[in-house]
Order: structure tokens, then sequence, then C-alpha cells
């Protein structure tokens, strides 16, 4: 930098106020000597004043205050409430659906039962019938058993008469089924006939 | 002005807005040379304000904490394509130099001719009264470059302004 640069910087700094108290008298004195060196003092504090001046005459209409604050904070509370109320919505729905659903379920879910329940008595009613049968199919083949070994003892008695006439069997009264028909419709369809004691042999029921 | 000096008193954004909105137009004005632009900076400056508002620690005044964002804001502007600044039209400037053209440019378009860099510092200065130390500080320089740029600018003005 030249010298007159370095003059006009100092010149520059003490209009400003920063120029160091220490130099200051010897700026006022290179001033003094030189008339170049005042002109640049004056217009330099002329610019300062007309450009504060400037400044100050700008004019700049703040009104109405914009409302710059709702349009860049609005948005993010506008938005949190519609996601939640669109997320509560959809919450409500399900709900909704949730307790639908379940309802008709309970309903299918008591008419199973009551199925279930019928399907259980028709199952003990079959099991009863079919301990029913079994044990008139027990009958049936005892007593065929003991029929036949009646026949058995008969033929064997015939030929020890021969020998024996004393000795005499005693006859058990055998009464006979009045119809062994009867009986075979009643193995057939057990649910419908009503077995009674009299069709058994000997009016003896083996098991009552 | 102390621009270190902690200011207790923190202002609503309304009031601020209300108290600051001129000077940031002035500062913004003042660095993209452009009233449209600086119109638009002012309102992005207190958005950007608004939403940076939490993280305002309180160590330095609001009134910086505006300046310090506008700043950062006309910058970036102006370093964006399509950016429209108002520089006085150079060929009135060289013939008035060539021919002794005699053209009467006022001190708004002799403004227009500094950088933005030279206009900011001086309108720091000369309006807001900012000591070279803080205008360092602010601008992020040394106080010896505040000086000599703040000399450079009067300088330019002077010779424009002859």
């Amino acid at each position: 930098m030249t010298k007159v640069e370095d003059l006009e910087i100092k010149i520059s700094e003490y209009i400003d106020g920063e120029l160091p108290e220490n130099e200051i008298q010897e700026l006022f004195s290179l001033l003094a000597e030189n008339q170049k060196a005042r002109k640049v003092f004056e217009d330099f504090l002329k610019l300062k004043k007309n450009v504060s001046h400037f400044y100050s005459n700008i004019d700049f209409n703040s009104n109405p205050i914009p409302d710059f604050r709702e349009k860049h904070t609005k948005p993010k509370y506008k938005s949190l409430f519609y996601y939640s109320a669109a997320a509560s919505i959809v919450f409500a729905v399900l709900l909704l659906w949730r307790f639908s659903v379940s309802g008709s379920m309970n309903a299918q879910y008591s008419e199973l039962q009551k199925e279930h329940i019928k399907l259980q008595e028709n199952y003990t009613t079959l099991l009863e019938e079919k301990i029913e049968l079994i044990k008139l199919n027990n009958l049936v083949a005892q007593k065929l058993s003991e029929s036949n070994s009646q026949v058995m003892n008969s033929k064997n008695s015939s030929k020890s008469d021969k020998k024996t006439k004393s000795k005499t069997i005693p006859k058990k009264t055998i009464n006979k089924p009045k119809s062994s028909g009867k009986m075979l419709a009643s193995l057939r369809n057990v649910s419908t006939v009503e077995i009674t004691k009299s069709d058994f042999l000997g009016g003896q029921v083996i098991g009552n | 002005m102390n621009i270190l000096k902690l200011k207790k008193e923190i202002l609503p954004l309304t009031e601020l807005y209300e108290k600051f909105s001129k000077d940031i137009f002035r500062y913004s004005l003042s660095i993209l040379k452009n009233e449209d632009e600086a119109k638009d900076a002012v309102q992005e400056v207190f958005v950007k304000y608004a939403e940076s508002e939490s993280s305002f620690k309180g160590d330095c005044s609001q009134k910086t904490w505006l300046l310090v964002i506008t700043r950062n804001y006309c910058y970036n502007r102006i370093s964006n394509k399509g950016f429209n600044s108002g520089s006085i039209d150079s060929e009135v400037l060289r013939r008035s130099y060539e021919n002794n053209f005699e053209v009467v440019i006022s001190l708004k378009d002799a403004l227009k001719t500094l950088t933005s860099e030279q206009n900011e510092l001086l309108y720091l200065l000369e309006y807001e009264g900012y000591s070279y130390k803080e205008i360092a500080e602010l601008t992020a320089q040394t106080i010896e470059n505040v000086k000599i740029k703040i000399y450079r600018a009067r300088k330019k003005l002077r010779e424009i302004l002859k």
C-alpha cells in the first residue's frame, strides 16, 4: 500500500471512530499539511452521512404482519390432526368389524353347541340301544345253547331209558317263544319293538 | 452496540417482526441490491427464525441472530442460479468516464456498483453503527480486512460520485 492510501485508510478509520488515540495527533498534523488529504477527509465524511441517510429513508411496509408462523407451523399441527383423525377412524372401523365378526361367530358357536348336544343325545340313545341289543344277543345265544344241550340230553336219556326206566329227568316246562319270527323282527328293529319278559324261554329272563 | 452483550428480554415473534423487519429489509437490500428480492428475504428470514427459535440460546441479541440468518440467506440466494441483482448499467458508467458525459448518478445507483460485501459493510457501519470489531465477528473476518474493505468501498463511491 502506498503512503497516500495509508493516509486515506487512517482518515477512514478516524471518521469511524476506530483510529487509536496515539495516531490521531499525527493524522491532524498530516491533514494540516496536505490539501488533497483534507479533500478526501471531507468527501468521506459526506459519504458517511449520505449512506446513513440513504438507508434510513428506505421504507418497508411491514403492515399487515404476515402469517409466516401459521404458514410454516400450522401445517405441522394440521397434518398431525389429520393423521390422528384418520388413525382413530381406522381403529374404530377395525373395532366395529371385530365386534360384528365376534358376534356372528358367537351365534355360530351357540348353534354348533346345540347341534353337539343333540348329537350327544342321539349317541347316548344309540349306545343304549346297542347295549340292549348285545344283551339280547347274549340271551339268545345262551338260550340256544341250553336248548341244544337239552336236545342232546333227551337223546341220551332215550338210550338209557331202556336200562333204567325209573330214572326220569324232570321235565322242565319250557315256554316256547310264541313266535321266533317276532324275535327276529325284534332283533332287526330294536329301536321300534318292545321286548317283554314273556318273549324269553321259561319266563326266566337271565339278567333280570 | 456490543454484539456480545446478552439481551435478557426475548421478544415474541410478532413484536420482533414489528421492530426489526425494516432493518432486515435494508440489510437484505444492501446485499441483494434488489428490492423484490429483499422483500422475499424478509419473509424467509422470519420464517427461518421461527423454525429455529427453539435453538436460540440467547448468547447474542435477537437482532444479531436475525442479521446472521439474513446474511446467510442473502449470500445463499446470490449463489443460486437465476438470481437477479440490481446492478447499474455498466454502459452508462463507461460512457460517463470516457466522454466526460455528465451522468447524474444517484447514491442509490452508486451503491449498486459496489460488491454485495462492500455494501453490507457500509450498511452495518453507517446505519447499524457497529464497530469494526462487531462487524468482523458478524461477517467472520479480521478487523484489518473490515477496515480495508470499508476504505475501498468509500474510495469507489467517491470516484463515481465525483
